[in-house]
C-alpha cells in the first residue's frame, strides 16, 4: 500500500512516527541518492557512506519539510550537503596524511556485497536496461560516453580525439547522460 | 535557496565538469557554494549522476572483471610464408603444369644448363666483335693527314710488341679508308691524341719485366711518330 501513495504523503506519514513510510522512502530513493553521492565523491564507499548520512539526517529533519519544494529536491541537497562535509573531512585528514596523496586510490571498486536472488535478478535486468539505453543512443553521444565512463579519458582528450571544441564535447556528454536518465526512467526496475 | 527550476543560471554547463571532477579548485570551490543554494542545479546533478552511475555499474558488471586480451601477432609464421612465397615458390607457379617438386627442379636444372652454355656462346661472340671493332674517329682523322697514318701503319706494322689481334685492325682501317674518307671535311683537329690506335685489352696489360727492354724501345718510335704528325 505504501508502494503507491507519493513521495510528500510519506513524508507526512513519517512525521506521524511512522517507520515502514520512511523506509518506503529510503527504498524508493537510496539508488538516486548513491547515485548524487557517487557523482559528487567518485568513490563507492564515500559514496556509500554519504548516503547513509544523508537518509539520517534526512529523518532527523523530517519536521523541517514545509512541501515547498519536491521530496527529491529536498533529499538532493540534503546528500549535497553531507557529500560536502565528506569532502571536508577528507580534504582535512589527507592534509594530515600528505603521504596518501598520491591518486592510488582515486577509483576503488568495491567488492560486491552477497546479493539475494532476487537482488540478482533485479540487477541482471538494471544491465540489460542500461545496455538497452546506451545502444539507442546517437553514436555521436554513445562515443563520448564510452570514452569517458569505459576509457576513462579526460574532456581534454576526447576533445583531442574527435576534434571537436572543448565545450561541444561537455555538452555531448551533458546530453548524453540526459537522454539516458530518461531512458532508464521511462522503464524502471521493480525492487522485488 | 535560490530555486531557479525554469531559468539558466550559468552553471549548468560545469556540472559534467564538476562530476568528473575536471574543475580547478578555485572553480570547484565556486561551484559547490553554487549547488548548496541551486535546486535547480542539485537536481540535474542529481539526474546525470544517476545516468552516470548506472553505465558505471553496467561497466563494473559486465567489463571490468573482463581480463585485457593478449593479442599475439604470429610474426614467425609470417616470416615463414613470406620465405615460402619467394623465388622457389614463383618458379614453381611459373612451372604450373608441372606436378610434383621433382619436376620443377628437373625444369630448374635444364634451365641453368641451357642458361650456361648460351652465356658461354655470347661470351664467345662478344669476343669476336670486340676484335673486330675499328675505331671510326681514328679512321677519318687520318685520312687528313695519310702521312702520318702511313707511318704509324708502319710502325704498327713492325712493331713485335703489339699483339696479334691488333695487326688485323691496322689492316682493316686500311683497306676501309677510302670509303669512309672525307677529304672535304672543313673540320680541323688535332691528332696527336687520337691518332693513336685504340689497343685491344691484351695490349693493355701490365707490363712485366721482361717486357722492360722493348718498352723504351716503343716510346722512342711514338716520339718520333709524333714528331712527324707535328711536322
Amino acid at each position: 500500500m505504501l508502494i503507491n501513495l507519493p513521495d510528500e504523503q510519506l513524508v507526512e506519514l513519517a512525521k506521524g512516527q511512522d517507520p515502514d513510510a520512511f523506509g518506503e522512502i529510503v527504498r524508493r530513493w537510496e539508488r538516486k541518492i548513491f547515485a548524487l553521492c557517487f557523482g559528487m565523491l567518485g568513490r563507492e564507499d564515500d559514496a556509500g557512506d554519504a548516503c547513509q548520512e544523508a537518509f539520517i539526517a534526512a529523518y532527523k529533519n523530517l519536521a523541517n519539510f514545509r512541501g515547498e519544494a519536491k521530496v527529491s529536491s529536498w533529499l538532493h541537497r540534503i546528500a549535497v550537503n553531507q557529500c560536502l562535509t565528506i569532502k571536508r573531512r577528507q580534504k582535512t585528514r589527507a592534509e594530515d596524511f600528505l603521504d596518501d596523496e598520491d591518486g592510488s586510490q582515486d577509483k576503488v571498486f568495491v567488492a560486491a556485497a552477497h546479493l539475494s536472488p532476487a537482488r540478482k535478478t533485479e540487477q541482471a535486468e538494471r544491465m540489460h536496461l542500461v545496455r538497452s539505453a546506451v545502444g539507442a543512443l546517437p553514436g555521436e553521444l554513445r562515443e563520448v560516453i564510452v570514452m569517458k565512463e569505459f576509457e576513462d579519458m579526460t574532456f581534454q582528450e576526447i576533445s583531442e580525439t574527435l576534434e571537436l571544441p572543448l565545450s561541444t564535447v561537455k555538452s555531448r556528454l551533458y546530453t548524453a547522460l540526459k537522454q539516458l536518465k530518461m531512458k532508464l526512467e521511462r522503464t524502471p526496475v521493480e525492487v522485488v | 535557496m535560490v530555486n531557479s527550476a525554469n531559468r539558466e543560471c550559468g552553471f549548468e554547463h560545469e556540472i559534467v565538469s564538476y562530476m568528473y571532477d575536471e574543475l580547478g579548485a578555485a572553480e570547484r570551490t565556486q561551484f559547490e557554494s553554487h549547488l548548496v543554494d541551486c535546486t535547480s542545479c542539485t537536481d540535474k546533478f542529481a539526474a546525470v549522476s544517476f545516468a552516470r552511475f548506472s553505465v558505471f555499474e553496467w561497466q563494473k558488471e559486465e567489463f571490468a572483471h573482463l581480463a585485457t586480451p593478449e593479442i599475439v601477432i604470429p610474426y614467425e609464421a609470417r616470416k615463414v610464408v613470406v620465405e615460402k612465397a619467394g623465388w622457389f615458390v614463383g618458379f614453381a607457379e611459373a612451372f604450373a603444369f608441372a606436378r610434383s617438386p621433382l619436376a620443377v627442379s628437373g625444369a630448374f636444372a635444364v634451365l641453368i644448363v641451357l642458361g650456361f652454355i648460351g652465356f658461354n656462346l655470347v661470351g664467345t661472340g662478344g669476343n669476336e666483335i670486340a676484335s673486330n671493332i675499328v675505331p671510326p674517329v681514328v679512321i677519318e682523322q687520318r685520312v687528313e693527314t695519310p702521312k702520318a697514318l702511313n707511318s704509324l701503319i708502319a710502325i704498327v706494322d713492325q712493331d713485335p710488341i703489339i699483339s696479334e689481334e691488333v695487326r688485323p685492325v691496322t689492316a682493316a682501317s686500311r683497306e676501309v679508308r677510302p670509303k669512309l674518307a672525307r677529304p672535304t671535311s672543313p673540320l680541323r683537329r688535332v691528332v696527336e691524341n687520337r691518332a693513336v690506335p685504340n689497343p685491344t685489352r691484351q695490349a693493355r696489360r701490365a707490363p712485366v719485366l721482361s717486357d722492360l727492354g722493348d718498352d723504351d724501345e716503343d716510346s722512342l718510335r711514338l716520339s718520333a711518330m709524333f714528331d712527324e704528325i707535328g711536322g
